[in-house]
């Protein structure tokens, strides 16, 4: 009886979860690899640069608010798009008049670029009232409204004036231009400029949550999306290849490629939300031609979007200059 | 896997005692003893006395061995059908009504633990099941919420004598199942054990035959579109059983466990995703039955619990190493309490008039971090009575009515009217029943909000409420020695109040729960058993429509009509072996959708599942040997898609239904 028994379990016991056959690491040879550590609720902006594969300087995303265009003849003012700013422009009323936030209509910054269309327009010859609703802060919650005008501007300096939307805390600002920077961000927190973004000649990529628009969703026409924005003020060109692979792509192939200089280029669709593994994947065959000003060419693609923990936030790449 | 068998075999015959016997005697004659039902009764009633149509699934059907757990054997019954999740288990939708609004028992016990409102069926084994008990239509009278669909009673086996059957199961997807079961008759008590495991080792489409699990390359092939699943259960049952009282004393576990190993990430495929899904029930009860003058009374007591947690590690391919992901959204961990006392007291000796007053009390409480304030409770308080009247001798009327109080929505006084017509052996049942479902812990209390999502339960509340009307003629005729039983149904669904999850403020993109719809079913349909010497034949026919939201705003048709057939074959050859053969065909399922504000049709396509199996009974009747194959067809997905080809890609798409073609091979063994 004992023997029938312990053939009868060992039979059955054979049905068992089996271990895996660990697969062989890939080896990377003399290809660079960064990974970038935004957080997982992408809380960072982190400015890199290509010459040298480091990240320049980081900031939380709601360290700011409004950014100004720092050259002098520069005039545009963009909102925070990473933390999904919206602004409303009100064209006849008085700054002290007491404004509802319903039924605004709300405009969002173009993330091809400032000269694509900003929120702000252009506001010079008009008297507006600008309301701007400041978006989420790192847990989810509205961070608040502030209603804004900009007085005068001229080659050295913006001048505003914002207040809460009850007229409380109401400020008097003088914002300095500076030839260095693309622009000066300001916090309406602290009611100070504060050091976001490194000079310009400084940086070539900026990894963070943006604003993105889908023209042709009428259900979520703004969506804030997880990527990779480029200093196009200071001339950085992208082009994509999704035909060669990344290995085979060489400098004699320059010449067919297109490249632009629109802010937005390499994006966020390098990776793609699966609903069914409830996980992102990244598109490994999307690769980016880079050139920056001192005509040098680099060749990027995405390897993962997660760290060695797992945690989303951590957009991975290899990088080659050509 | 013959091998092992004939190794069994040779064991077992050594140690074979020729005076045992496996076949129990009542089950032989079963045939031709009378079938009792207990579903929403007054007592045990023979299955053509009770004043409901109630369907049996018995010995019958449940010993032929196709069968391993209850959504497996309903998915062959009329009017029901069954869906599958990978994650979620297996669901059924009766009447057209889908699994929240079918209440689930186990030996008049509430089972809980819903997965988006529906019981997993596949949890529930169907050893030790005597029989299964079915009824369309509300009994929310004697059972209270989620019966409105329907009510599956699940009858175990209650064991008399000493003794040990041993169960083993294989099948070539990659299923291996064994349970055994120990009783003991203890001075006129019986003592019970019972231990089950199943494992099913994954499968995906094109995957090659195995018959044992070998270690695998952690290659793109370790994500399955089956999950493997491992589920152990121990029961105990102690049973007293005197003239004058008997007590039923029950302790059960389970634990199941889905791995969900992930597809390796691109472009190395050196990490991924695996999810585990564990469940654990613990079910622990009493149930009292003893007479006082002409009085039965019965007291039930039970507690429920049930946990579902979901984990998920990152997993490196390279080394095997994984860790649990600290993002929040991928892990959850739900628990489920419920504490039940069920006294009835039941008068039915009488010619005339029998009655029965029950109270019904229970506390439920839900604990998880998607629950409103991480905990919440409610209790229900309920009175039923139910009233069988005798007319005559043609007429039976039977009025019953329950009152709810409970402490966190409106419940609704549920009343329900059923009549019985026998004209020799004929009979006619008319009914009408209110039933109604409870907006469960999620609806009410849900909490989820982060950056993706803002779902929040909506504590306003109230029951959803049907009104079912159902008439049913059973026409039954002896030719010679065939006997055929004729069974047509009409019936009549309207639900109100339905909820539903909607988009509950236009700023905010919050989403919630509200009392919004209205639902509709209608259907007519019809079996017939036929009975001869050493066969019985079942066919039956059935055609239902389920109600079209779309059709107040549109010009199209108010009922969305299916057919489905079944036919089940049972043979006696000689006097060892049985032949079963179970067919269902799931016809057509049409929906319609909106599409550019156009409403649109699109369908889900008909499957034929053919299961056959072949029992033999061996060695003095110790030994049950089973081969079988299952889905003959070899079904692994169906289409949903348009009417035309015209329609976009995005209707197209395949909904998995089956393994394809399988084999099993079973054998039950008493030591």
């Amino acid at each position: 009886m004992k023997k029938l028994n312990i053939i009868y379990v060992f039979i059955f016991l054979l049905g068992c979860e089996q271990n895996e056959i660990p697969i062989k690491q890939h080896s990377s040879g003399n290809i660079t690899s960064k990974q970038i550590n935004m957080g997982s609720s992408y809380s960072q902006q982190i400015f890199y640069s290509l010459n040298d594969n480091t990240v320049i300087t980081e900031n939380e995303k709601t360290d700011w608010d409004l950014a100004f265009e720092s050259s002098s003849e520069g005039w545009n003012i963009i909102i925070n798009s990473s933390t999904f700013s919206q602004l409303a422009e009100l064209s006849d009323i008085n700054f002290n008049d007491l404004i509802s936030v319903n039924n605004l209509n709300w405009r969002y910054d173009n993330p091809l670029g400032i000269k694509y269309g900003t929120a702000f327009k252009d506001y010079r010859n008009k008297n507006s009232v600008y309301i701007v609703d400041r978006g989420y802060n790192l847990s989810g919650n509205k961070r608040g409204y502030k209603k804004i005008i900009i007085d005068s501007i001229n080659n050295t300096s913006y001048y505003i004036k914002y207040a809460n939307l009850d007229n409380t805390n109401f400020q008097n600002l003088e914002i300095k231009k500076d030839n260095t920077y693309n622009f000066q961000y300001l916090s309406l927190d602290n009611n100070e400029t504060i050091n976001i973004e490194p000079k310009k000649e400084n940086w070539d990529l900026l990894f963070t949550q943006y604003t993105h628009l889908f023209l042709d969703n009428e259900e979520t026409p703004a969506y804030l999306v997880t990527g990779a924005l480029t200093n196009y003020l200071n001339n950085i060109m992208v082009a994509t290849d999704t035909i060669n692979t990344f290995q085979d792509i060489e400098l004699n192939m320059i010449g067919q490629y297109n490249f632009t200089n629109m802010q937005n280029k390499i994006g966020y669709d390098w990776k793609s939300y699966n609903f069914s593994s409830q996980s992102y994947n990244v598109n490994p065959n999307i690769t980016y031609i880079i050139t920056d000003i001192d005509g040098r060419y680099f060749k990027l693609h995405f390897i993962d979007f997660y760290n060695d923990n797992g945690e989303k936030g951590y957009p991975k790449f290899e990088i080659q200059e050509l | 896997m013959k091998k092992y068998y004939l190794l069994i075999f040779i064991f077992c015959i050594q140690n074979l005692n020729a005076q045992d016997s496996l076949v129990d005697k009542k089950i032989v004659l079963k045939k031709d003893l009378p079938e009792v039902v207990v579903t929403g009764q007054l007592s045990e009633t023979l299955v053509q006395d009770a004043i409901h149509k109630i369907r049996i699934i018995g010995i019958k059907e449940l010993n032929s061995g196709l069968f391993l757990d209850v959504a497996s054997v309903l998915s062959k019954e009329l009017n029901i059908r069954v869906s599958e999740d990978n994650v979620l288990g297996a669901s059924i939708s009766i009447q057209g009504i889908s699994g929240q609004n079918v209440k689930v028992l186990i030996d008049d016990i509430p089972v809980i633990g819903r997965l988006n409102g529906s019981i997993d069926l596949s949890q529930i084994s169907l050893s030790n099941v005597e029989r299964i008990e079915i009824v369309e239509g509300p009994l929310s009278t004697v059972y209270g919420t989620d019966a409105l669909a329907g009510t599956i009673n699940i009858i175990t086996k209650e064991q008399t004598e000493s003794k040990k059957i041993f169960t083993t199961y294989y099948e070539t997807i990659g299923k291996y199942n064994c349970n055994f079961l120990l009783s003991e008759n203890i001075k006129g008590n019986t003592a019970t054990y019972q231990f089950g495991r199943n494992y099913f080792n994954g499968w995906s489409t094109n995957q090659n035959y195995r018959l044992i699990p070998v270690k695998e390359l952690a290659d793109s092939k370790r994500f399955k579109e089956w999950k493997p699943k491992e589920q152990i259960s121990h029961k105990i049952n102690y049973n007293v059983n005197k003239d004058s009282y008997s007590i039923k004393n029950y302790f059960e576990i389970f634990n199941e466990k889905i791995t969900n190993r992930g597809m390796p990430q691109e472009p190395y495929y050196e990490n991924a995703f695996d999810e585990y899904y564990h469940t654990f029930r613990k079910n622990l009860g009493s149930d009292i039955k003893f007479q006082q003058n002409e009085h039965k009374v019965r007291l039930l007591l039970a507690y429920n619990n049930y946990i579902r947690a979901k984990e998920t590690f990152y997993k490196n391919l390279t080394d095997l190493s994984e860790i649990l992901v600290q993002d929040v959204s991928m892990q959850d961990t739900s628990h489920f309490n419920l504490w039940m006392v069920k006294a009835i007291i039941s008068n039915d000796n009488s010619e005339k008039l029998n009655y029965q007053i029950g109270i019904d009390l229970n506390k439920q409480n839900a604990k998880g971090s998607r629950i409103l304030e991480t905990y919440q409770e409610k209790s229900n308080y309920a009175l039923f009575t139910i009233i069988e009247y005798k007319v005559n001798d043609l007429i039976s009327l039977r009025p019953s009515v329950r009152l709810v109080h409970n402490t966190k929505y409106k419940a609704p006084v549920v009343p329900s009217m059923n009549a019985l017509f026998k004209w020799r052996k004929n009979k006619i049942r008319i009914s009408y029943a209110k039933g109604f479902r409870a907006p469960d812990f999620k609806e009410l209390f849900f909490e989820f909000v982060d950056i993706n999502h803002n779902i929040i339960g909506n504590e306003l509340l109230t029951a959803e409420e049907s009104n079912n009307y159902n008439i049913n003629t059973t026409i039954s005729k002896n030719i010679l020695e065939t006997k055929t039983i004729t069974d047509i149904s009409i019936f009549y669904n309207n639900i109100t109040n339905k909820i539903d999850l909607i988009n509950s403020s236009l700023e905010s993109n919050q989403y919630s729960y509200f009392n919004i719809d209205n639902y509709a079913t209608k259907g007519i349909s019809c079996r017939t058993n036929i009975s001869i010497a050493n066969a019985e034949i079942n066919f039956g026919i059935s055609y239902i429509g389920r109600y079209n939201n779309l059709f107040n705003e549109y010009n199209i048709a108010k009922f969305n009509f299916s057919k489905d057939l079944n036919i089940s074959a049972l043979f006696q050859l000689g006097k060892k072996t049985k032949l079963n053969i179970f067919y269902k065909r799931t016809g057509k399922l049409p929906k319609f959708i909106l599409e550019n504000n156009n409403p649109i049709e699109i369908y889900s396509d008909a499957y034929d599942i053919l299961d056959l199996s072949i029992n033999r009974r061996m060695y003095n009747d110790l030994i049950i040997m089973t081969i079988g194959a299952k889905n003959i067809m070899n079904i692994t997905d169906i289409n949903q898609s348009g009417n035309n080809n015209t329609v976009h890609s995005s209707n197209n798409n395949t909904i998995p239904v089956g393994f394809g073609r399988t084999f099993f091979t079973s054998l039950k063994f008493k030591i």
